[in-house]
């Protein structure tokens, strides 16, 4: 498993601290709305999802690998 | 997983979670029923959010097929009004920040740490402890580790820059060659002026918090993974009153914290992207 293993990581360039790679709406700005089909193939929109409550969006790479 | 675990304290504190990924619906489907997620995970198969956002990693080319239409692994926290209050990126797209860091950095919600990993120790004049926001570390998840001092009433230590003379609070941690360390984080502190030193410099009462993240690098899969990784914590301060000081002290803490596994199918065939 040399290929999954990392040589060197590279430096974990959390947001505000680096402007290296673009981080989408800034703090301060709306979230763009959208829908997309959930887990059980239902429509969700976010904004009627969420209810006018506080949220956590996580953008992750793949639920599969 | 570590969201769902912790999903309950989110719904208590008024946060609904939401996860979006490339994959289809039927991974998706696939994913939450073995793992038994309840909340949504959304299907923004093409990315056409992520390029709405701008977040696709647009480092990884198209013929990287299995790869391509990732976004870069990051949070958002958003306010009842619907605006951004605060975001978390990371430039390497294995790298996931723990439940517990997002709850306190994003959200400023308390977690409960009972159970996790913890140590203390009593130094001069205070109280100095380690605790991992996480029940363990796992493979490229950030956890923050927090150290904290507390100091008895009516003392201060010193955050750095100091002038000469004063002893800034310093945490160190080191531990085996595959985990990663990051800068600790200090809290801000108090102006703080002492008769025949021109300027002002900071100190630090009560209970002062040190941030560490820190993350395990060796993949769960390697021949000789560890279940354990060894902590040294070390914390050097100078407690202070009003009048006097105590003598400096170095506090070393050991704690050892286990290594969990990471849930994950079958790696695609094609060799990852370098970032």
């Amino acid at each position: 498993m040399t290929s999954d293993t990392p040589k060197e990581t590279p430096p974990n360039l959390r947001f505000p601290e680096s402007g290296e790679f673009p981080t989408g709406p800034e703090v301060g700005e709306l979230l763009p709305d959208f829908t997309l089909l959930d887990q059980h193939g239902a429509p969700v929109n976010f904004a009627g999802a969420r209810d006018r409550k506080r949220a956590l969006v996580v953008f992750h790479r793949s639920a599969r690998w | 997983m570590q969201l769902q675990q912790n999903l309950e304290t989110f719904t208590a504190a008024g946060i609904k979670v939401f996860a979006i990924s490339y994959d289809p619906v039927d991974v998706l489907a696939k994913f939450a029923e073995e793992f038994g997620i309840t909340f949504p995970l959304l299907s923004d198969e093409g990315s056409a959010v992520m390029r709405q956002y701008g977040i696709m990693n647009t480092m990884v080319r198209p013929e990287e097929t299995d790869y391509y239409g990732i976004p870069y692994p990051g949070t958002y926290a958003v306010g009842e009004d619907g605006r951004v209050t605060e975001k978390s990126f990371f430039r390497y797209y294995r790298v996931r920040p723990s439940a517990q860091s997002m709850l306190k950095d994003l959200f400023d919600v308390e977690f409960d740490t009972g159970g996790d990993p913890y140590v203390e120790a009593a130094g001069e004049g205070a109280r100095v402890s380690a605790v991992l926001a996480s029940d363990g570390l796992v493979f490229m998840q950030r956890d923050p580790l927090y150290v904290r001092i507390a100091l008895n009433p009516g003392l201060h230590i010193y955050r750095a820059p100091v002038p000469d003379g004063f002893i800034a609070t310093e945490v160190t941690v080191t531990g085996p060659d595959l985990l990663v360390v990051e800068q600790p984080v200090y809290p801000e502190g108090h102006p703080f002026r002492v008769a025949g030193i021109p300027h002002e410099f900071e100190v630090l009462d009560g209970s002062v918090e040190i941030e560490v993240p820190i993350q395990w690098t060796q993949p769960d899969n390697a021949p000789d993974s560890a279940t354990i990784v060894p902590l040294e914590i070390t914390v050097r301060y100078q407690a202070c009153d009003a009048q006097q000081c105590f003598i400096p002290r170095t506090v070393s803490l050991h704690l050892d914290v286990p290594v969990g596994r990471l849930y994950r199918a079958t790696p695609p065939s094609t060799p990852p992207p370098t970032r």
